[in-house]
């Protein structure tokens, strides 16, 4: 589904995503559109694209071909999804340790649509850090 | 001559040399623009454009003084009246320079007025009108005061129109009325000086010049809200009767309400799009819990999200509780000591 989203295709794009939308969260996918693990990802974005697109933005980067951010925002595995609003990166407390990011696939849309509005809310409140409504550590997850 | 010749001959010569370094010169430049490039990226993200980069790059490799070859020495600035231009181009070199190419680029001067009609510009102004525009689209911008002034402004200007206006009179009468009554207070004004100056008398003439003041109050104050409107955009203002200002003033207020609520309405609404249910006609979003995460588990609520917010806050479930918005049936529950329910009232 990743061609039916749309991609960013350098740095300045990336930053003008994220700087230019004032009312919405943007969510980012860093990885490959060829990953398997993106390929779920997208999927489930793509699905909850039309329903929250009233107060989220979702793009998709190509990490080898817009390389600027791997080190900074330590896009090292292969799907990574970033949540943004007003140009402020948005942490979310996942349960699993790392805040910044979902580092793998969703496949709950539901799942998706909640974290995205709890981001939104809280990020709209000006908080910087949200708890998303499902823990999403290893106890949980298996 | 055969100095010159020498010169010349020593000039192609090194330009020939000059070729194969100039070769490796690029390549170096090449990975060294790459290498700054890299660089540049680890030090921050800031993504200008590469334009300067290449800019750079190619001054570097540009022609230098030697290249350009045969030049003549700056002599006599001018010979009596005339003024002589040197056969060379050490001015144009000052202002710009040449690429690897021999073409000419003029340097860019960052503070220079390209565009003369830019001067004029008054960008604070832009800025204001980009503002209020984007407060008109987006009237649901919470922090967009100018939108919700504006609004309060248009009630204020109606009820001071109101306030003036006498019932079933338009505004032009009304200043017909005001204006005249004033210019005939005006020639009156003779009269009662004459009278004043016969008869000494003094406290009718005090009263009708309050009055007086009053009307012209009333005058300027009536066309300075009816310029605003006009202003805004509602060009009928002078035509409209009292009983139409009125109606306009209703509707006003009434639509008032709506913009303020639907400031806040926004997540919400768009939340009820994403929940499967219908939107929820109050703000709050509707909670319902089960105390346990099981599927014949009974299900409490619908609750608000002030009430459930308020329970936890209370230790009301000290175990915690299974919760998922109302209206969202077949959505799996959270546990309520993840869900912050300050978001959602």
């Amino acid at each position: 589904m990743s061609y039916m989203l749309p991609h960013l295709h350098n740095g300045w794009q990336v930053d003008q995503a994220i700087l230019a939308e004032e009312e919405r969260v943007v969510v980012i996918r860093f990885g490959h559109d060829w990953d398997p693990t993106c390929m779920q990802m997208d999927e489930i974005l793509y699905k909850i694209t039309e329903k929250v697109k009233n107060f989220v933005a979702i793009y998709l980067v190509d990490i080898t071909e817009v390389p600027d951010f791997n080190k900074m925002y330590e896009l090292y595995d292969p799907c990574t999804v970033m949540f943004f609003y007003r140009n402020k990166h948005i942490m979310i407390d996942l349960g699993t340790g790392n805040n910044n990011k979902i580092n793998w696939a969703l496949d709950d849309e539901q799942e998706m649509i909640d974290i995205v509005e709890t981001v939104y809310r809280g990020a709209s409140k000006g908080r910087g850090l949200v708890v998303s409504p499902k823990d999403y550590s290893t106890k949980y997850r298996y | 001559m055969a100095s010159k010749r020498e010169k010349r001959q020593r000039k192609v010569a090194f330009a020939e040399e000059v070729d194969i370094p100039d070769k490796k010169s690029k390549e170096t430049d090449f990975t060294h623009q790459t290498e700054e490039r890299k660089s540049r990226f680890k030090a921050k993200h800031s993504l200008d454009s590469d334009e300067e980069d290449d800019i750079d790059t190619i001054q570097q490799s540009g022609l230098d003084d030697e290249d350009l070859g045969a030049q003549e020495e700056t002599t006599i600035a001018n010979d009596g009246d005339i003024k002589l231009t040197p056969f060379n181009l050490e001015e144009e070199m000052e202002d710009g320079y040449f690429d690897a190419h021999g073409n000419y680029y003029e340097k860019a001067d960052p503070n220079a007025i390209q565009d003369t009609w830019l001067e004029g510009v008054d960008w604070a102004k832009i800025e204001e009108q980009r503002q209020w525009k984007e407060g008109a689209m987006a009237a649901s911008d919470k922090d967009e005061e100018g939108d919700a002034e504006e609004v309060v402004d248009k009630v204020a200007i109606y009820q001071q129109i109101l306030n003036i206006l006498k019932p079933g009179e338009t505004v032009v009468k009304a200043l017909a009325r005001l204006g005249s009554s004033r210019s005939m207070s005006a020639s009156e004004r003779l009269k009662q000086k004459k009278k004043k100056k016969s008869t000494g008398e003094t406290t009718e003439t005090d009263k009708s010049s309050a009055d007086k003041e009053e009307e012209r109050k009333n005058v300027d104050a009536l066309t300075g809200c009816a310029d605003q409107l006009v202003a805004i955009g509602d060009y009928s203002v002078y035509e409209d009767t009292y009983e139409k200002i009125k109606y306009k003033l209703h509707k006003e207020e009434e639509a008032r309400k709506p913009v303020d609520m639907f400031s806040d309405d926004v997540p919400s609404t768009s939340k009820g799009e994403t929940s499967s249910g219908p939107p929820p006609l109050s703000d709050e979003v509707m909670w319902e819990y089960r105390l346990k995460n099981e599927e014949d588990e009974e299900i409490h609520g619908p609750f608000s999200s002030t009430q459930m917010k308020e329970w936890t806050e209370n230790d009301h479930f000290p175990e915690g509780v299974w919760v998922r918005k109302a209206n969202s049936a077949n959505a799996q529950f959270y546990s309520s000591k993840r869900i912050d329910f300050d978001l959602y009232s």
